[in-house]
């Protein structure tokens, strides 16, 4: 019995920590989900990483993506150093963990498919052949 | 009774008849017989009875919906997915990347080992000699269209300059974007490197 | 007149509501079986997923296979959906303007006409997996339809009135299910192979015959065909609930609300069999019906009938 009586608290305590009848709902509308974690650490884009071992694995860490993206959450929002974390590969956060910084390196994006910014194969190589220009028109002006 | 002691009897002296043969004989005889099909049904009215109704009132399938039931109620596997992703190794194979040394230097000298193992020859390389004289590609291009994601290129490169990184959320909305250049190749490198690094070290004793 | 087309105007439209979103309780519920969630993604968990896939079914584009027999194949989708809602002029309802006295007669002339639908379809496609997939519908049909008649004629003798309604009202006190138990169970299997839903989906086969008999459909025939099996389904369950368990009455307890529970549980209850048994075969199917549910149904026909006869 204490057992269901567990549940039911863990439920009204979740709809208080998402803000309430009215907060809750919009999470669902938003994240299809209704869950209660720890927050581990925000990154540089505005995600917030959740964390709570009740759920089994693959549900256990989460990631609640910025306002800014609004409904236009992306799988690939998630910049590297989280990725790992919240992909299970490391138990470390990535304050925690010892990841590589260089000046050089890039700031993460998402995937920009189908965005104005999206990528579009070129050649990196100055071409081997010099294409045969005809000269006609040149001629043509000259001539006529 | 009587018969049946008496069949017993018969059998037992059959028994001690053929032991007393048995070194004449070539083909071994089995005397223990085992059923292995389906038992004869009990032909008693109770149990009858009980087959009857167990047919009649379907305990069977009706258990069956019972299993079915119990099953609505358990914890969905369902892993919600761009919230939360399932575990990766770190030698998972996604999205190539070339890297570059700590110093920002990149890491490929053009050895066209990997263009050599793709089983799929997605890569094409094109060399030439830099300013500085150190041999670099002009062209590495990867056709993500082709390539199955076997993971040679990253066993064949003597430098680690291509990994296939942690990424696998590149879908695209047109086929060209999938034909990938060196310059977003080192552009994936540069935006993964974190990562990457960290996977190559955490795996680096089982390689 | 026009008070008896409005009020069948807002029945149909109800019942097509009611099926867009059986439709999602099918896909949740089996979801849910199978320990997964289902459509959760749009709107909130889902909810109006049915409009969005309706949305997207109707604003499809109307494909015509080269094969096709054009008149036929058109016609059949709404042909099976008219019958589909047919049926539903028989919801005993005190508010509804028709009263069919002969109820149960007219829902064994329809539902013995829904075969065509499945024929037409499957004839008319010109493709072979359509064609086998209609045969098999029509040859399962017909032959439950033979043990369905033979049911039905139990609450015709036990009640004696070919109206649903009078059916309906003499459950007061005990329920026909209770008389009789096994040959309620005969009935909704009946139902489930009559609606050719799962174990008994021979039309459909997917592993067989990728879709069945509307394999060729894309677009808004498929919705329609899709609309009147569901419908089908729904009025099925209705019939149950009503000839067998009672209609609105349980326990000396009447309400509608009742009878809109029982509805929704023998609906949930198609799914719920889907979710736990596997395809039949094909010829236990047939045996099933012929020399399992008519001999059955024909002797406890006899013992109803002589104990009506001789003891009442």
């Amino acid at each position: 019995m204490s057992k269901y009586i567990e549940k039911i608290s863990r439920l009204f305590r979740i709809i208080k920590e998402n803000g309430g009848v009215l907060g809750s709902v919009r999470t669902v509308f938003r994240m299809e989900e209704l869950k209660t974690g720890t927050l581990v650490g925000e990154d540089e884009l505005g995600n917030k990483y959740f964390h709570n071992p009740m759920y089994f694995v693959g549900r256990s860490r989460w990631v609640v993506y910025s306002d800014a993206a609004g409904h236009d959450y992306d799988g690939s929002q998630v910049p590297a150093e989280w990725h790992r974390w919240l992909s299970y590969i490391s138990d470390e956060t990535p304050d925690k963990a010892d990841l590589p910084k260089y000046p050089w390196l890039a700031k993460h994006t998402e995937n920009q498919s189908g965005t104005p910014q999206e990528y579009v194969p070129y050649s990196t190589t100055r071409p081997k052949i010099q294409a045969w220009k005809p000269k006609t028109e040149e001629v043509y002006r000259k001539h006529f | 009774m009587a018969s049946v002691k008496l069949f017993c009897a018969r059998a037992s002296a059959q028994c001690v008849l053929r032991n007393a043969v048995r070194p004449t004989y070539v083909a071994q005889e089995r005397s223990c017989y085992k059923q292995v099909g389906k038992p004869e049904p009990d032909m008693r009215w109770k149990p009858i009875m009980d087959r009857a109704s167990q047919t009649v009132f379907w305990t069977e399938l009706f258990s069956g919906l019972g299993i079915t039931l119990g099953h609505i109620f358990k914890e969905p596997a369902t892993i919600n997915y761009p919230f939360e992703k399932g575990p990766l190794s770190p030698r998972f194979r996604g999205e190539h990347a070339l890297r570059r040394y700590p110093s920002g230097e990149e890491r490929c000298i053009a050895c066209k080992l990997c263009e050599a193992i793709c089983p799929a020859q997605a890569i094409t390389i094109e060399a030439e000699a830099r300013a500085d004289g150190s041999r670099r590609t002009t062209r590495y291009d990867i056709d993500m269209t082709k390539c199955i994601y076997c993971g040679f290129c990253q066993e064949a490169c003597p430098v680690d300059a291509i990994v296939e990184g942690p990424n696998f959320e590149f879908s695209t909305e047109t086929r060209e974007e999938l034909l990938y250049n060196k310059e977003k190749l080192l552009n994936n490198g540069d935006k993964w490197e974190a990562e990457i690094a960290a996977n190559l070290q955490a795996d680096y004793l089982y390689r | 007149m026009y008070l008896s087309l409005l009020s069948s105007l807002v029945a149909y439209i109800c019942v097509l509501l009611a099926v867009a979103f059986f439709t999602l309780l099918e896909r949740k519920g089996l979801s849910y079986i199978q320990i997964r969630k289902g459509p959760n993604k749009v709107g909130i968990a889902g909810l109006p997923q049915p409009l969005a896939d309706a949305a997207k079914l109707l604003t499809k584009e109307i494909a015509k296979p080269v094969m096709a027999n054009y008149s036929p194949y058109f016609i059949a989708p709404i042909f099976s959906l008219i019958l589909a809602l047919l049926l539903w002029q028989l919801y005993p309802s005190l508010y509804s303007t028709s009263y069919f006295k002969w109820g149960i007669l007219f829902f064994l002339c329809v539902s013995g006409l829904n075969v065509y639908g499945t024929l037409l379809a499957g004839w008319s496609s010109n493709s072979k997996y359509a064609l086998l997939g209609s045969l098999r519908a029509i040859a399962q049909t017909i032959s439950y339809e033979v043990s369905m008649a033979l049911v039905l004629l139990f609450p015709l003798f036990l009640v004696g009135s070919f109206s649903f309604f009078e059916v309906g009202e003499s459950q007061e006190s005990i329920w026909l299910s209770f008389l009789m138990l096994p040959v309620s169970f005969i009935w909704f299997v009946t139902c489930v192979a009559e609606t050719n839903r799962a174990p008994f989906d021979f039309a459909e086969g997917e592993s067989e015959l990728v879709s069945g008999f509307n394999i060729e459909y894309g677009s808004a025939g498929f919705a329609l065909i899709f609309l009147a099996e569901y419908a089908n389904i729904l009025v099925m369950s209705l019939f149950s609930s009503i000839l067998f368990f009672g209609g609105s009455y349980m326990f000396f307890f009447e309400s509608d609300i009742m009878f809109m529970l029982k509805i929704l549980f023998f609906a949930f209850l198609f799914i719920w069999v889907r979710g736990s048994y596997p395809r039949f075969r094909y010829d236990l199917l047939m045996t099933l019906t012929w020399k399992g549910f008519l001999p059955a149904a024909l002797s406890f026909l006899l013992l109803i009938f002589s104990l009506i006869y001789f003891v009442y």
